[in-house]
């Protein structure tokens, strides 16, 4: 008898114990913050989600702040960390046997009638000899059934150290499939082609191969790099494959690094560019900035927005911004934004969504956001970070809050 | 009260002596350790005081602060010490529970295989009894930190201490103590429930050996070693993944936990049936 | 009745009882005669399922064994079966905890009999007094059944005399005895069925007293008479 009073004390020991703690650590001691509305349409700050670090020393705690409350990253249940984010939250609700597979290694394409993914599978890389394997899959969204094609790559000629999808658009019973590729040449200043792959849906055969040329951009003894223009709704149907072209000088090799090819990060950019591909006729045009130089201590962002084009330029103190109409290449409007139009002491970071420019805001010790419509400049939002407890504590705890960054959710 | 009960006192009784020693030598090393490391400190700064006079506030503004974190990882190896030889001396226990049984001139394994109680008994109480013996070290860690803390509060002090550091950031953000406690409950669940799962597929693999000799040793490790494999095997597929295999991993999450549960299920009736039918005195 | 149809068991390879068959009746003493090695203390791990068979089938009163059978059968093995560090005491507790037939009058009984203190330790005992425990704690229990696995063996001779008056006594009783032994000589008086086993099989069975009134034969001379064909 004595044994088993024994054996039940030591039970319950063990069950206060560690239930004391985990409800201990359930309870959130760290202080919530939310994203409150100053003037403007609250629903404009609903896809803002703004990262922060939060010090409460030793530890830094990371949250992310949205309207509703925040989030700490210590804080995440097993479950919310498993399941992670995804790139294209409605797509993988909605298709979600479909949309298996790595969303970021992929390029998709959502329009009306079907649901297609093209993705590079690298088979094996040297420098010579580079195979790789176009895998697409088209999802009818009549029928429900997907059809999936594997191409070897490439199907014939040069060979390439990589090959990565970047866009696919359809033409009807055709696939337009935009890769990147750096070419095996020894030649540094032609590594880099963009090409157009033609696949034919019912066949899954690549009856076209367009590489598209740089040459007008090219310069003896200058590197060529070119790059996608950052697209929030990379999955709609689009006219325009647009790339950001810049041609770089070529540093010398100063033998610092022992003869290495030194990394192209520490290339000057000299020019830079706005190619636009429009799928229909195979064609291409060019902007060149009016600014063609850029400038330095300027952050330089070009985003496009369905049929435009926002090529920005921004530090602490000013945003600029030119709005382009893809289809003529014409100025639509500009913008120029100083940080006392916001009374803030400086503009920190800068994101784009449908129609709008988010701007996140040091203004002494709350961190502030506006929205603005690219289309006339006109505020829609301002709001600022508020601590959720409203007595002293919470100046503290902005004071103890450091905003690095933010996303907009689609 | 029931046979089971009975047979886990006597299981719990068994043990006790050494348990006691381990807790014991818990609480001296990890107590007398921290101490150890907070006296040495204070010594240090009383040194720099009594060499140049000044305040404690004074001091901390040129050589910083002592917090608890830092405190205990200088002290880890008394920290952590014990930890390592509790858990050492709970694997090997989990091989004795059964072997002791046999060892010797004293085949025990005769009373307990003859009592008038379902045989699987022996299995859950001496799966019960390890249980125990980990979650009762995991309770007393819980229980000493919050005596780690005073400790530090009572010998450093305030100028030298920052502000306030509550318990559960430390365990959180303490690499250690945040596998021996998960961050949350559903965690500590699943962790110490995939514990409880190796147990039993060793536990399975002692009877194979126990009904079989030297066939059963083959056997038990080809039962373990295809256990791990099968737990593993998914993690490995999706990792080299073609596409078309991908899956969520919310999905692959399931499917282990799925695939625990049906390992679990196998080794307790394999456990039954090696019991019933096959073990050998 | 325990009843013992054609048990095979096999050890590695090699066949250590093959189809061997036998009974034993409550209130009959029957012992299993036969050189060391050759299957004796299987058959008794067998019947008590601590030793599982490669064929046939044993039942205790018409049922297969299983786990309320022990409050009917108790074997007294050739092994000390309580651990080292348990003290004589202690074991008659645990007994008694566990066993709803476990008779303490009885327990108390033989624990004078057979001279042993309550404080020992298991480890502390000789032979002669460890084998003594093991019968004490088969005994007390009641049980309809008994078995006993070499209780004689190295034994000195005053221990075996006061062993085998236990079986003389109100202790034995109703109760089926299967005892296993190679020396006969000591309780060949007690015995009623003596079964002959040798290489594994039943090489005959026969009731002792029978024998000896029909034949004029000790179990001596039909061990003879058996081994030596």
């Amino acid at each position: 008898m004595k044994r088993l009073w024994a054996a039940a004390a030591f039970a319950v020991f063990i069950a206060i114990s560690i239930g004391t703690y985990y409800v201990q650590a359930s309870i959130s001691r760290l202080p919530q913050f939310k994203l409150v509305k100053l003037d403007g349409d609250e629903a404009e700050a609903t896809p803002l989600v703004i990262s922060a670090q939060y010090f409460q020393l030793p530890y830094q705690e990371i949250l992310s702040i949205s309207t509703k409350d925040s989030k700490y990253q210590s804080e995440s249940s097993l479950l919310e960390r498993i399941q992670g984010t995804s790139p294209y939250p409605a797509l993988t609700r909605e298709y979600s046997n479909f949309m298996r597979g790595n969303p970021y290694a992929a390029q998709y394409l959502n329009d009306d009638d079907f649901l297609v993914r093209a993705e590079m599978e690298t088979v094996r890389t040297n420098s010579r000899d580079g195979i790789f394997r176009l895998h697409v899959a088209v999802l009818d969204k009549k029928t429900n059934r997907t059809h999936r094609m594997v191409t070897t790559m490439p199907v014939d000629g040069p060979k390439y150290n990589w090959m990565r999808t970047t866009d696919v658009q359809r033409a009807g019973s055709h696939l337009k499939i935009a890769v990147q590729t750096n070419s095996a040449t020894p030649d540094a200043a032609s590594k880099e082609e963009q090409h157009i792959y033609d696949l034919n849906i019912s066949d899954g055969q690549i009856t076209a191969d367009q590489n598209i040329s740089f040459k007008p951009f090219q310069r003896p003894g200058k590197m060529l790099h070119t790059s996608n223009v950052y697209d929030a709704d990379s999955t709609q149907p689009d006219k325009y494959l647009l790339l950001y072209v810049t041609v770089n000088g070529i540093p010398r090799d100063n033998g610092a690094a022992g003869g290495r090819e030194t990394a192209v990060a520490e290339n000057t950019v000299e020019q830079e560019y706005l190619m636009i591909y429009h799928y229909d006729t195979g064609t291409m045009d060019f902007l060149s900035w009016p600014e063609s130089k850029p400038e330095a201590g300027l952050v330089n962002e070009i985003y496009q927005d369905g049929e435009y084009v926002l090529w920005t330029k921004m530090n602490g103190n000013e945003v600029k911004l030119k709005r382009y109409r893809l289809a003529d290449n014409q100025l639509e409007n500009e913008l120029q934004l100083k940080k006392e139009d916001f009374q803030a002491e400086s503009i920190s970071h800068m994101q784009f969504g449908k129609n709008r420019l988010y701007l996140l805001l040091k203004t002494g010790e709350k961190p502030r956001v506006a929205a603005l419509d690219t289309r006339d400049g006109r505020i829609v939002y301002r709001g600022e970070i508020a601590a959720k407890d409203s007595n002293g504590s919470g100046k503290q705890q902005l004071r103890n809050l450091e905003v690095h960054g933010f996303i907009v959710m689609q | 009260m029931n046979r089971y009960v009975k047979l886990v006192l006597m299981e719990m009784h068994r043990f006790w002596k050494l348990y006691a020693a381990l807790i014991l030598v818990t609480l001296v090393s990890q107590l007398g350790g921290l101490y150890l490391t907070l006296r040495k400190y204070m010594n240090g700064v009383n040194g720099e005081l009594t060499l140049n006079p000044q305040t404690y506030t004074d001091y901390a503004s040129r050589f910083g602060k002592l917090p608890f974190e830092i405190a205990m990882s200088r002290a880890a190896l008394w920290i952590f010490g014990p930890v390592v030889l509790c858990i050492a001396a709970l694997l090997l226990y989990v091989f004795l529970i059964w072997y002791r049984d046999w060892l010797g001139k004293n085949t025990f394994a005769y009373r307990l295989l003859m009592l008038p109680t379902a045989r699987m008994n022996l299995f859950w109480s001496k799966l019960t009894a390890v249980i125990t013996f980990v979650l009762g070290l995991v309770a007393l860690q819980i229980v000493l930190l919050p005596v780690h803390l005073t400790l530090y509060r009572t010998l450093i002090p305030a100028a030298l201490r920052p502000a306030e550091s509550p318990l559960v950031p430390f365990v959180r953000h303490d690499p250690i103590f945040r596998t021996l406690v998960p961050p949350t409950f559903l965690e500590f669940i699943l962790y110490y429930g995939a514990g409880v799962l190796a147990v039993t597929i060793v536990f399975t693999a002692i009877l194979l050996e126990r009904s079989f000799r030297l066939k059963g040793l083959v056997g038990g490790i080809l039962y373990t070693v295809a256990a791990a494999a099968i737990l593993v095997s998914p993690i490995i597929l999706v990792t080299s993944g073609a596409d078309s295999l991908a899956i969520y991993p919310m999905e692959l999450f399931l499917l282990e936990l799925g695939l625990g549960v049906i390992l679990l299920a196998v080794s307790l009736g394999l456990s039954r049936y090696l019991m019933n039918r096959k073990i050998t005195v | 009745m325990i009843e013992v149809k054609g048990i095979s068991k096999k050890y590695g390879g090699k066949s250590v009882l093959r189809d061997v068959t036998f009974s034993a009746e409550r209130g009959q003493i029957t012992c299993l005669i036969g050189i060391n090695g050759v299957g004796k203390s299987t058959v008794l791990k067998a019947i008590m399922g601590l030793a599982p068979l490669n064929g046939g089938q044993i039942r205790i009163d018409g049922k297969p064994l299983d786990k309320h059978l022990y409050e009917k059968v108790a074997f007294v093995p050739d092994v000390i079966t309580m651990p080292a560090s348990m003290k004589v005491g202690e074991c008659l507790d645990w007994m008694r905890d566990f066993y709803r037939s476990w008779n303490p009058e009885r327990a108390a009984e033989l624990l004078s009999f057979f001279r042993l203190n309550p404080p020992d330790r298991v480890s502390s005992l000789s032979k002669g007094n460890a084998s003594k425990l093991n019968l004490l704690l088969g005994l007390s229990l009641d049980t309809d059944y008994l078995l006993m696995d070499e209780p004689f063996s190295g034994i000195d001779i005053f221990s075996r005399e006061q062993i085998a008056s236990v079986f003389t006594s109100h202790l034995i009783e109703e109760r089926g005895v299967i005892l296993t032994t190679h020396e006969i000589s000591d309780i060949e008086h007690l015995v009623d069925k003596a079964v002959l086993l040798d290489q594994g099989t039943v090489r005959m069975t026969f009731m002792c007293e029978e024998v000896r009134m029909n034949e004029g034969k000790s179990v001596l001379d039909v061990m003879r008479e058996v081994y030596r064909a």
